[in-house]
């Protein structure tokens, strides 16, 4: 067999030898057990990948080492010729693998991992879907059981249980349908959709309202109009203050006292609305208030109209306490610490992000000023993320009617305070997907592509967390990578230059030492990275990342030319 | 012949180059793990006590590389041989005690065992479930700390100052208060920690150095069990040449002379010495290390003898 053959079985050896080692590496360490039997497949074969790409650096290099030193012999050769000329194709397989590991290290092995982690967050999801079906329906939940039951199937696709579930499901629901049609809140009055009205629209809307006896949405509407306004609009404000006097006057015209408290109880809800744009708090006020006429009088239009409003409007200062609480076993992230504004640290036990918003859960944030005192250190069991602010009060959806305190879960303040209207907000200053991709450390860099590991350098210096840990993961990154057409460069020059001279089969002592091969070159290539990552970390520290970046980049060039410049002396005899 | 006396050249560029770069990683691994000994207090005096060793690491690595490569060379080693042992006895009698007497190694293992991290002010430091933010550090003391632990209630707490105590990997407040890191270490630390088998071959290499340092010196009364050893010991070397040229294999033949080497350092140690001591009678205790290493480099050398000599091997060396 000439040359060519035998460097080809080299690296046929050498990814057989991939394959099985890896093969036997992910039945050794079997990772996927805690997913869904109808994940393991995907979940599996990404492992199985991994573990592979791990192997094949030195599985490879071992193969070309002993077919270069010990099979090839010199009449597989031209004579006097360099060795390049005389192994061309397998060097240019060498050269792919070489560029396949690059690849891989830069981008496909972060995208596997990526994908690893959202199979086992589906797999999550799908059990805790696929119990909270059958938990719902125990309790005639139907509905809700059907909900789940379809977020199960979506991500674990059809199965027998599945269908079984849903057969069971049908049945119950024939059995206890109730033909009355459940009552559903009116919606506002049939009117169009206000909230993309221009200010004319708004003006007439509330003059529409006001011929109509409806003061306090004329009120409202023309308040809406001069808010929106850029100009003075006095016919906005004539409509607004006669719609106040209206309310006023309706008010001193009712003689009843039933009506009269009823009619205070609506305006003194309608004014804390009216304040809520100065006071977020007073939102809160007015939503209790309007949820108590609400049970009084489920029909008036007014609160029919002002209840849901309200209630959209308390999701953007704060949340609610039963949707937060149904979130809290989802899966998600835990044990995140990141600063925040400068010496504002935050500690997060848990946070999750689900489609009505990111919620998180035992938060704990302290600030110390340059001198090292405690500013304020804070608690609140929930917390949500909103618009660009860290909200950490829920308020019950029912109230409990012993006031607004009793109403609300915030933070408890150990120690320190912040003013009245900040205590339960925190400005964020990083968007919640970096706190969900850092703030458990650097541990996931390596989901991240070579070129988002680099960009994250400021993105991690603004979170307060060690800059090392991306420099580390960037050599780590370049020397398992670019690494490889060193590593298998250097083994052709070297197996080559320390070939053997035995003219027929080796003896069989010299045979039976082949298989401990492999081992030394894993422990050679694993020393001579700890080496490269020691001198390229410390250029790094003392240096800085200019610096430290080209030697990352010259070093691995530098080394590779070296090797190339041994290996082109190499000549067959 | 000029090929044989050309390893003497190679000798010297090769233990100069490896010198040199175990200096120089001892010192960026010095720097980078922040292991500044308490009692060495700089990265020079680290890399001036770590010198002996190194020289000693030079040897036994310039002395592997040089042989493998005569192995190669067409010419008969004999001269080339002969070359290598003067330099050993150059380098073992008069370098090494140079080296010993200018730098400040004294006997004792360098800096590792006192490991003191140098941890970035102000940053978040996290191992596991725990993670520290400190604003001062004073060797082992920090002032100034927000300690995080997961585990606890509440998450954070604030420490006028807290202890690091490398053995138990863990810090201590003033009450008494532990933050356990458990095993984990931080990442800063994870990547630029010795790798086991490395820190075994360290060792090893130590107790060889702490060994041949307490022969004493040559020009100030050395004894001639303390000449016989060094001499045996140079010997013992050379005989390296026998893996080197062991098989017609030159890979594995390489690879063998690689682990001759390391395995040298293992049994230069007390226990051997001591069994060696056992077997002899009692006027030759004094000699036993001499004895026993001249026997086992003998030993080797014959068997090199008994090798078909490398010219009659159908080869086709390297020029």
């Amino acid at each position: 067999m000439k040359a060519d053959g035998k460097a080809y079985i080299a690296i046929g050896l050498g990814v057989a030898a991939t394959v099985l080692i890896g093969t036997g590496a992910i039945m050794v360490r079997t990772p996927v057990t805690q997913v869904h039997d109808s994940l393991q497949f995907a979940v599996g074969w990404r492992f199985w990948l991994l573990a592979c790409m791990d192997v094949m650096p030195v599985a490879l290099a071992s193969a070309i080492l002993i077919v270069f030193s010990l099979v090839l012999q010199r009449y597989d050769l031209p004579k006097a010729t360099p060795l390049i000329r005389a192994v061309r194709g397998p060097m240019v397989v060498v050269v792919v693998f070489g560029l396949l590991s690059v690849l891989w290290q830069a981008a496909l092995a972060p995208r596997t991992r990526t994908r690893i982690i959202q199979l086992e967050h589906q797999s999550s999801m799908a059990i805790q879907a696929w119990e909270d079906a059958n938990d719902a329906y125990k309790r005639d939940d139907l509905r809700e059981a059907r909900e789940k039951a379809g977020l199960y199937g979506a991500i674990t696709g059809e199965s027998r249980a599945l269908e079984e579930f849903l057969e069971e499901l049908e049945v119950r629901e024939v059995v206890v349908r109730n033909p009355r049609e459940i009552s559903q809140p009116e919606a506002f009055l049939g009117e169009p959709d206000v909230v993309e009205q221009s200010v004319v629209e708004f003006i007439e809307l509330a003059q529409d309202f006001f011929d109509r006896g409806r003061y306090y949405s004329a009120h409202y509407f023309a308040t809406r109009a001069v808010e929106l306004s850029p100009v003075e609009r006095l016919d906005a404000r004539r409509v607004q203050q006669r719609a106040w006097e209206a309310i006023q006057d309706e008010g001193r015209a009712i003689e009843d006292s039933v009506e009269s408290e009823y009619f205070d109880a609506k305006f003194t809800a309608y004014t804390a609305f009216q304040r809520s744009t100065d006071s977020p708090e007073m939102l809160i006020e007015a939503y209790y208030r309007f949820q108590e006429l609400a049970e009084e009088r489920p029909d008036d239009p007014d609160v029919q109209h002002y209840l849901p409003e309200i209630a959209a409007g308390l999701t953007g200062i704060s949340f609610f306490l039963d949707a937060a609480r149904s979130y809290e076993t989802y899966p998600g992230v835990q044990n995140l610490v990141f600063e925040n504004e400068a010496r504002e640290y935050l500690t997060i036990d848990h946070l999750v992000q689900v489609r009505e918003g990111d919620f998180v859960y035992g938060v704990e944030v302290i600030r110390v000023d340059n001198d090292g005192a405690v500013l304020y250190h804070l608690r609140a069991p929930y917390g949500k993320f909103i618009g660009g602010d860290l909200v950490l009060r829920a308020v019950r959806r029912e109230g409990t009617g012993t006031g607004l305190e009793a109403n609300l879960i915030g933070p408890v303040y150990f120690s320190g305070d912040r003013p009245p209207e900040m205590r339960s907000f925190f400005p964020m200053r990083h968007a919640v997907d970096e706190i969900v991709r850092f703030g458990p450390g650097a541990q996931w860099l390596d989901q991240e592509n070579i070129a988002k590991v680099f960009t994250a350098i400021p993105l991690f210096a603004r979170l307060g967390l060690p800059v090392s840990g991306i420099y580390a993961q960037l050599v780590e990154r370049v020397l398992r990578g670019f690494g490889m057409f060193i590593l298998l460069f250097a083994s052709i020059a070297i197996g080559w230059r320390y070939r053997s001279r035995y003219l027929g089969r080796p003896p069989v002592l010299v045979m039976l030492t082949v298989p401990f091969f492999p081992l030394s070159v894993w422990g050679v290539a694993e020393f001579v990275r700890y080496l490269s990552r020691l001198i390229l970390l410390f250029s790094f520290s003392i240096f800085g990342s200019t610096t430290g970046l080209a030697l990352l980049v010259a070093l691995p060039i530098i080394v590779l030319f070296w090797v190339l410049a041994s290996l082109a002396r190499q000549r067959t005899s | 012949m000029k090929r044989s006396i050309g390893v003497a050249p190679r000798f010297v560029g090769f233990f100069i180059a490896i010198s040199g770069l175990i200096l120089l990683i001892t010192g960026v691994y010095v720097y980078s793990a922040g292991m500044l000994a308490v009692r060495a207090g700089s990265v020079a005096a680290v890399v001036s006590a770590a010198a002996y060793p190194v020289a000693l690491a030079a040897l036994f690595g310039s002395a592997v590389f040089v042989l493998m490569r005569l192995a190669l060379s067409r010419v008969s080693p004999i001269i080339g041989l002969l070359v290598l042992w003067v330099l050993f006895l150059l380098v073992l009698f008069f370098v090494l005690p140079l080296v010993r007497e200018t730098t400040s190694w004294n006997g004792e293992e360098p800096a590792v065992e006192a490991e003191v991290p140098v941890f970035p002010l102000q940053t978040v430091l996290r191992a596991g479930d725990t993670a520290i933010i400190l604003d001062v550090q004073t060797g082992l003391r920090l002032d100034g700390v927000i300690g995080i632990q997961f585990a606890a209630v509440p998450r954070i707490a604030r420490y006028e100052h807290l202890y690091f105590d490398p053995d138990e990997n863990h810090f201590v407040a003033a009450d008494g208060t532990i933050l356990p890191l458990g095993t984990a270490r931080f990442s800063d630390q994870q990547s630029v920690r010795i790798p086991e088998p490395a820190a075994k071959t360290i060792d090893d290499l130590l107790r060889a150095g702490h060994r041949i340092v307490s022969l004493g010196v040559p020009w100030r009364g050395m004894t001639v069990a303390g000449y016989a050893e060094l001499l045996s010991l140079s010997v013992l070397l050379l005989s390296i040449w026998t893996f080197a040229r062991m098989s017609q294999w030159f890979l594995l033949n390489a690879a063998l002379t690689l682990l001759a080497a390391r395995a040298i350092l293992w049994l230069y140690s007390p226990p051997l010495i001591e069994f060696v001591r056992a077997q002899l009678p009692p006027g030759l205790s004094e000699y036993a290390a001499a004895i026993g290493i001249a026997i086992a480099a003998i030993l080797l050398l014959v068997i090199a003898i008994l090798l078909p000599p490398l010219h009659t091997l159908d080869v086709d060396y390297e020029s």
